[in-house]
C-alpha cells in the first residue's frame, strides 16, 4: 500500500465556497503564467530599486579646517551624514552600531540634516535617539546641510573615515543595498582599515535618500554617480 | 455464500474505505486551502502596515514622496496574494492550488524580509511557513516551497550575493550550506506528512475491518437461520 | 486457552491465528496482519476463521478490533 495521496481526483467534487463554476484549466494555466510574470517582475523591480546606488562626491582628503565638527586628535574619526527621516538610513545606523561595538577606539559623529524652514526638532527623530544610544557616537545637527556640503555628502548614509591625524581613509556607504542590514563591502573595508591600515579599496557604494546637493562646495573634488 | 459473492462484498467494503479516506483527505486539503487564503490576506495587510510604519516616505531634502516599499506592499502584495486566494475560493483541494500557495508563501517570506530591511528575525517566517505547509499532509508541497527558496537564493546569490548570504564574498559552495539547513528542516516534516497520511489510511481501513466483521457475522447468522429456522408460532386461541 | 467475554485490553490484540482450509493454524503478529492488503484482511474477517489473542488470552473479534 502506498501511503501517499492518490493522483489528483479531479475538481468535480470540490465545491467552491462561493458556489461559482470554476474556469477551465486552460484559463488557470494562463492565469498562473500571468501571475508568475507579475510577481517576478515586481521582485525584479524591488531588487533594482534597492540596488540603485546613490550619488557620491569626493570627500576632502584632509579634515576640513572650516568645519565646526569637532575631532579628537589621536583617535580615528568616523563621520556619517544622515537624513533624519530616511527609512533606509536605519540600516546604515544599525551597521554603524556594529562598527562602533567592534572598534571602541573610534570617535563617531552623525550629522543630521536640518533644512531651512522646518520646525524645531525636525531632525530629532528615532534615528537621532538611536545614534545617541551608540557608545562613542554623538548626533549633531547640520543646519542647512552646510557640513554635508563641506564633506561632499549628497546621499543619506554617506560615511567618511579619517585616521588619527585627520587623513582620509574611506568614504562611501556601509550597507549592501538600500535599507538592508547586513554585511557590506563598506563595513568590511572600514573594519580592515582600522585593524590593519589597509583595504582592497577605500570606497563603497552608498544607498539612501538624497541630501540637498551642495550649492557652493568649499572643497576640491569631482562627482561620482554610482560606483 | 459463493466465492464470487464474497469477493463482491469484500470489494465493496474496500471501496467504501477508499472513499472514506479520500473524503477525509479532501476535507483536509480544502480546509487548509481556506486557512492559507486568510493567511494570504493577513500577510498583505501586515505588509502594508509594515511599509506605512517602517518606511512610509522617501526623502530628498525636505521633500517627501511615497516610499517604494508602500507601492511594493500594496501592489506586489496584492499580486502575490491574488492567485492563491482565487484558487482557494474557486478550486479548493486542487493539487495546483496548494502548490501555488506553497510558492506564494515562500515569496511572502522574501517580500517581508525586503520590507523589514533584511532583519534576521524576519527570516523566521521561512521556517514557520514550512511548518504551516505540513497542514496539507502532502509532502510534495514542501518540495515546491524548498525549490522556490533555492531558486531565489541561486538567482540573487548570483546577482546580489550580500542580500542572500549576509556576506560580500560568499564561497562558491555557500548555497549548499543554506540548502543543507532547509533539507534538515523539511526531511522531518516530510516524514510527518507521510505518517499522517498513513494514519488516515489506517483509520479508513479499521472501518473496513469492522464492516467486514459485521458483514461476515450477518452472513453466517443468515445461513444458520436457513439451516435451522425458528420454530413456528403456536396458533392464536 | 479460554475464550474471554470481558472487554478487550486497551491495546487490543497482539497476535492473530488464521485457520487454513485443512484446519492448520498459522499465527501472525498484529503488524504482520495489518501489513496484509486491506482486501485480504477484509476477506479473512468476513470468513470468520480468525482467532485473536492478547498474550495468552483469546479475545472475540469485536473486542480485538475495537481495542486495536
Amino acid at each position: 500500500m502506498v501511503y501517499g495521496y492518490p493522483s489528483d481526483s479531479g475538481s468535480a467534487r470540490f465545491a467552491s465556497p462561493l458556489g461559482l463554476r470554476p474556469p477551465a484549466r486552460a484559463i488557470w494555466a494562463i492565469a498562473i503564467a500571468a501571475w508568475m510574470s507579475a510577481v517576478l517582475g515586481g521582485f525584479f523591480w524591488l531588487s533594482s530599486y534597492k540596488a540603485t546606488v546613490g550619488a557620491r562626491l569626493a570627500a576632502p582628503v584632509g579634515w576640513p579646517a572650516s568645519t565646526t565638527v569637532g575631532r579628537e586628535p589621536g583617535r580615528p574619526t568616523l563621520v556619517m551624514f544622515a537624513h533624519p527621516h530616511c527609512p533606509c538610513t536605519r540600516a546604515s545606523v544599525s551597521e554603524l552600531a556594529r562598527l562602533a561595538a567592534g572598534h571602541p577606539e573610534l570617535s563617531t559623529r552623525v550629522l543630521f540634516l536640518k533644512p531651512e524652514d522646518v520646525p524645531d526638532g525636525w531632525e530629532r527623530t528615532g534615528l537621532w535617539r538611536t545614534v545617541a544610544g551608540i557608545p562613542g557616537a554623538v548626533p549633531l545637527r547640520d543646519d542647512r546641510g552646510r557640513e554635508a556640503a563641506r564633506f561632499g555628502a549628497v546621499t543619506s548614509g554617506f560615511t567618511i573615515l579619517y585616521d588619527a591625524d585627520g587623513k582620509l581613509l574611506f568614504s562611501g556607504g556601509i550597507t549592501a543595498s538600500r535599507g538592508h542590514e547586513g554585511d557590506s563591502f563598506g563595513r568590511r573595508r572600514i573594519a580592515s582599515l582600522l585593524r590593519t591600515g589597509s583595504a582592497d579599496r577605500r570606497d563603497a557604494p552608498v544607498f539612501g535618500c538624497a541630501l540637498p546637493a551642495p550649492a557652493t562646495p568649499d572643497r576640491q573634488g569631482g562627482r561620482h554617480d554610482g560606483l | 455464500m459463493t466465492a464470487s459473492d464474497l469477493d463482491a462484498a469484500a470489494n465493496a467494503i474496500v471501496q467504501r474505505a477508499t472513499q472514506r479516506f479520500r473524503a477525509h483527505r479532501d476535507q483536509i486539503l480544502s480546509s487548509t486551502d481556506r486557512l492559507f487564503m486568510w493567511l494570504m490576506l493577513g500577510q498583505w495587510v501586515f505588509a502594508i502596515l509594515i511599509a506605512l510604519v517602517y518606511s512610509p516616505y522617501a526623502w530628498e531634502g525636505k521633500v517627501k514622496t511615497v516610499h517604494a516599499h508602500v507601492y511594493t506592499a500594496v501592489f506586489l502584495g496584492a499580486a502575490l496574494s491574488s492567485l492563491p486566494i482565487a484558487l482557494a475560493l474557486l478550486r479548493p483541494g486542487w493539487v495546483v492550488t496548494r502548490h501555488v500557495i506553497a510558492a506564494a508563501q515562500m515569496l511572502w517570506s522574501a517580500m517581508l524580509i525586503h520590507l523589514t530591511g533584511g532583519r534576521i528575525e524576519t527570516h523566521f517566517h521561512v521556517f514557520g511557513s514550512l511548518g504551516f505547509l505540513v497542514a496539507y499532509r502532502d509532502w510534495p508541497v514542501l518540495i515546491t516551497a524548498t525549490l522556490v527558496v533555492a531558486i531565489d537564493h541561486l538567482i540573487r546569490g548570483w546577482i546580489w550575493p550580500e542580500s542572500v548570504y549576509g556576506i560580500t564574498n560568499p564561497e562558491w559552495w555557500r548555497f549548499l550550506e543554506h540548502a543543507f539547513w532547509v533539507a534538515f528542516a523539511i526531511q522531518f516534516l516530510i516524514i510527518v506528512c507521510i505518517r499522517s497520511v498513513k494514519d488516515m489510511r489506517m483509520l479508513a481501513e479499521k472501518g473496513a475491518e469492522l464492516e467486514a466483521l459485521s458483514e461476515g457475522e450477518w452472513r453466517r447468522s443468515s445461513v444458520l437461520e436457513r439451516v435451522d429456522p425458528a420454530p413456528a408460532r403456536p396458533a392464536a386461541v | 486457552m479460554t475464550r474471554s467475554s470481558t472487554p478487550g485490553s486497551p491495546a487490543g490484540y497482539d497476535r492473530i491465528g488464521i485457520a487454513d482450509a485443512d484446519g492448520a493454524i498459522r499465527y501472525l503478529s498484529k503488524s504482520e496482519f495489518e501489513n496484509l492488503p486491506v482486501a485480504e484482511r477484509v476477506r479473512l474477517l468476513m470468513g470468520g476463521k480468525l482467532q485473536f489473542f492478547q498474550g495468552d488470552r483469546q479475545l472475540t473479534a469485536r473486542e480485538a478490533l475495537k481495542g486495536a
